[in-house]
Formats: C-alpha cells, sequence, structure tokens
C-alpha cells in the first residue's frame, strides 16, 4: 500500500490528503499509508469514505480502519448539520453504552481535508438499505433469525438510558418540562422552511397550526437520536454495532424517538417495526429496558411532527436545486416529493 | 404553452427514458438522465392539467371566501358587533379573494390559529377551509404520482 493507495480519481487525490493529515496526529515514525479508500453515501447529506490506514510507530506497525465523513456545505440539513456538533456528541458517547464509533479529530477547516470533516473509527458492519427489496430481505431474514430485532431495540433503550447531564450532553439544549420539547422542534423545521425559499402550502401553515395548539407537555428527557431506524444503524452479526447518523439528535421526549420506530413511513410490506421488529417485542423489551412507558398518543402528535419534517426536507431538498446550490437532479425531483408529504399531513390531520 | 405542449414533453420525456439514459455507461449520469425524464413527465403533466386546475382554484376559492364571509357575518349579527369576528381574520380572507389563489389560504388559516380553533366559529371556518384544501391537494397529487 503506497501513501496514496490504489485509488484513482478524486478517491487518490483524497488518501494522499488523509495521508500528510494523519501523519500530523498519529505518532507515526514515517509516511502513513492510506488504503481501500471507498465511497458509501453519495448525494444527499454528508459525504463518507472508509479508508485503511498503516503506520510505524516505537511500538512497531499499526493498522486502523478509519470512517471520514465530510459536510461539502450542500446537505439537505443546512443550517441544521454541525459535524463539530457531531463530533462533540460522539465523543460524549464514549463512556456511554450507545453503541456509536469512537470519534478521533473534527477538521473545521476545509481547506485541510477540502470540506469540514469528521475521522472516526470504522465500525465493523452493515447498513442495508430499508428502501430496497435486498435490504427488506435481509431484515426480515434477520427477524426469524430472532438476535437483531432485540439488539435494535436495545440499543434505542441505551440512547435513552443515557444520563445525559453526566456524560455532557447538556450543550445540546434542554428544554424545560412543558411542551418547550415539541415547540423547539417546530421552530427547528420553521426555520429549515424559510430557508429553502420554498413557497410553502395552506396545508403546512394548518399542520404548523394544529401542532402548536397541541404540544404536548414532555415529563422526561432524554437523549432523543432523532431519526432511530434500520438504514441508519451499522448491523454486526445480527447485533447494533453502531448507531449512525448523528445528525438529528436532541435533548427531549423519548416518545419522539418511539414514534420514529412505530411509523408506517419507516416499513415495506410488513407488520415489522421498521421492517425488523415485531410490535410486542418492541413495547415489552423497551419499556423493561427503559423504565419508559410508551404514550401512543404522544407518539401519535410526533408523527404529525414528523410529517412537518418531512415536508422541511423535501421543500430543503428542492430548494438546493432551484437556487443552484447542487446540480443532482433527483433534487429537483424531491419538488413533487413535497405534495405527497402535505397530502399525508392533510390525511393525518383528518380531511 | 400551447395545448400540444404537454404532449411534446412526454414525448421528450419517453425519449431520455428509453433511448438517452439507457445508453449512458456512467451511472451517476444515467440516474440523472433517468431523473431528468420522470421530472420532464411531471412537468408534461402538469401543463397538461394547468388550465383545468386554475379554473377549479379559483372557483373553489371563490366559494370560500363566500362561504367563510356568510359565516363571520352570521356571527357578527349574533353577537351584535362586527369584532365577535378578528379584523384579521376578516382581511385575511378579503385578501385571499382579490388574489383568488389557495396560497393565500395560509393567512387565513394562521389568523384561525391566532383566533382559537376551538371557537365554534373558527372550527367551523377551518373545516371548510380544509375541504378546499383537501380539493387542492387532490389536484396536485393528479401531478405528483
Amino acid at each position: 500500500m503506497s501513501a496514496a493507495g490504489a485509488a484513482g480519481g478524486e478517491d487518490a487525490d483524497l488518501a494522499v490528503v488523509l495521508s500528510d493529515y494523519l501523519a500530523g496526529r498519529l505518532d507515526a515514525a514515517g509516511p502513513v499509508a492510506i488504503g481501500g479508500m471507498e465511497r458509501i453515501a453519495v448525494g444527499w447529506s454528508h459525504e463518507t469514505w472508509l479508508f485503511d490506514a498503516v503506520w510505524c510507530d516505537g511500538a512497531g506497525e499499526q493498522r486502523q480502519a478509519f470512517c471520514l465523513r465530510r459536510d461539502p456545505g450542500n446537505a439537505l440539513l443546512r443550517d441544521q448539520s454541525d459535524l463539530g456538533e457531531q463530533f462533540r456528541v460522539l465523543k460524549c458517547l464514549e463512556a456511554t453504552d450507545v453503541p456509536a464509533p469512537r470519534a478521533f479529530w473534527y477538521e473545521p477547516d476545509p481547506a485541510v481535508l477540502g470540506a469540514p470533516a469528521i475521522v472516526m473509527e470504522r465500525v465493523p458492519g452493515e447498513c442495508p438499505s430499508p428502501w430496497r427489496s435486498a435490504g427488506r430481505e435481509y431484515y426480515a431474514a434477520a427477524a426469524e433469525r430472532g438476535v437483531l430485532p432485540a439488539s435494535f431495540t436495545d440499543a434505542l433503550a441505551a440512547v435513552h438510558n443515557v444520563d445525559w447531564r453526566a456524560a455532557g450532553l447538556d450543550f445540546l439544549g434542554v428544554p424545560s418540562r412543558g411542551s418547550e420539547f415539541a415547540l423547539r422542534e417546530i421552530a427547528k423545521w420553521e426555520a429549515l422552511i424559510d430557508e429553502s425559499g420554498h413557497p410553502g402550502h395552506p396545508i403546512l401553515a394548518d399542520l404548523i397550526g394544529w401542532l402548536r395548539h397541541h404540544a404536548p407537555v414532555t415529563g422526561q428527557l432524554t437523549l432523543v437520536h432523532g431519526a432511530y431506524r434500520t438504514g441508519n444503524v451499522l448491523i454486526h452479526e445480527d447485533r447494533v454495532s453502531a448507531v449512525l447518523d448523528w445528525e438529528l439528535q436532541v435533548i427531549g421526549d423519548p416518545m419522539y424517538d418511539v414514534a420514529y420506530v412505530l411509523t408506517e413511513l419507516n416499513r415495506e410490506g410488513t407488520e415489522l417495526l421498521s421492517n425488523v421488529v415485531p410490535r410486542e417485542l418492541f413495547f415489552e423489551r423497551y419499556q423493561q429496558a427503559t423504565g419508559i412507558e410508551i404514550d401512543l398518543e404522544r407518539c401519535a402528535y410526533y408523527q404529525l411532527l414528523y410529517a412537518m419534517r418531512s415536508a422541511a426536507f423535501w421543500m430543503s431538498a428542492a430548494g438546493l436545486y432551484a437556487d443552484g446550490s447542487s446540480s443532482d437532479l433527483r433534487l429537483a425531483r424531491t419538488h413533487w416529493s413535497v405534495t405527497v408529504a402535505l397530502e399525508r399531513a392533510a390525511t393525518e390531520l383528518g380531511y | 404553452m400551447t395545448a400540444d405542449d404537454h404532449e411534446l414533453l412526454s414525448r421528450v420525456a419517453g425519449t431520455v427514458r428509453d433511448q438517452i439514459a439507457p445508453a449512458v455507461d456512467d451511472e451517476y449520469a444515467r440516474t440523472q438522465a433517468f431523473m431528468a425524464s420522470v421530472i420532464l413527465q411531471r412537468l408534461a403533466k402538469q401543463s397538461q392539467l394547468a388550465d383545468k386546475h386554475r379554473a377549479a382554484e379559483t372557483a373553489d376559492v371563490a366559494a370560500l371566501a363566500y362561504q367563510l364571509d356568510a359565516a363571520f357575518a352570521q356571527a357578527a349579527a349574533a353577537a351584535e358587533t362586527e369584532a365577535a369576528v378578528p379584523a384579521d381574520l376578516r382581511d385575511a380572507v378579503a385578501r385571499m379573494r382579490q388574489r383568488s389563489s389557495i396560497a393565500a389560504a395560509s393567512e387565513v388559516i394562521e389568523a384561525l390559529y391566532v383566533w382559537g380553533p376551538s371557537h365554534p366559529v373558527a372550527s367551523a371556518a377551518l373545516a371548510a377551509v380544509r375541504g378546499v384544501l383537501r380539493r387542492d391537494i387532490d389536484r396536485r397529487m393528479e401531478i405528483a404520482l
């Protein structure tokens, strides 16, 4: 493996940059060889590469599998996504039971790695897409074997069981115990809608009005992942080896995550929650592991909040194409996904 | 756009989908070509339905504004004061009628929520607005799906 590895094109250039970057941070007694460069996510959110590094130090040859996550500046979440915050969250989680990758370095200067970036450990596992038939077959088979459903539930319980104050996660902002959590989320997605430049629609005005009017009181505050589902967790030997995509985490109502597990939006052609967990098992195991009783009324509310969030995502995506930030036609197509999200919201509001 | 524009757009979409995209080797570019065909097909449908949808929207907004004005007048008469219905709400309905646009119903909805959706008159008004919004989103879904 050479310093630049065997990659070609953009990957080769990045390998050279990474070699220099890591040489300055590892106690290397020579060049750091980079190999196995593989880009695993293209498009709407952050750019992700996996790679291996080999170097020598006083103890001999060292090897480490890394993951590089870069923010190209045109991600769907715009200002709502902050790699620096993600890095801080991952550092806080290291001392907890939440399976998550160890983060090594955060590089905010885009001149160094081409964009603000995090370098973290590469956790073994795979992450089949639940939106593809191969992924759904994978999760159905795993559900049959029975280990993954329990592990998926336990990993969410671990997130909600984190002593977030002790872990230092209160920097995320702590809502009061009234209805401030829901109101904060509404404001966050309103800000994204405003930023998108989308003209909006009266159904959205209705949805936002309804959400504000019915904002539930949050009794218990936990760490909330914000997008906990299959596709956002890494799986190794039928167990969750890492919870990924720490972009939407907040301190808030654990039912926000539970609602996301329960929602029909995150399963296709199956009664299994998130394509993998039998409902009864999830309820029993989650409640036992957390001591938190699942409140279906609050979950129903948060499913409407997710309808608003979906509309905001699609508006943001369509806006990125419309304002020239992206030339990806998949984003242009989401102009019509906004309509689908609003239709769903209207149905959930009862009309 | 002319009446035939949607047919032209639809044919271009088909050419991109059936002839151009499959001939592209690079996976990303091929996906983009397929996306282009989907977008062109939606624009073709939008072009085809534009006049019909616009006419339906105009009729819906006019009927809604009439219905809301009547309901608010009845509420004011019952309370013997026009102030029984918030001025912001009456103004929002007037603007919606003037613009003849469902988009302007957002202001009406916001004013209804400020008034309080549990108020019987506001609740009935919101139900009336929602009926029009349902028809509007159904029309949009004809294009989106």
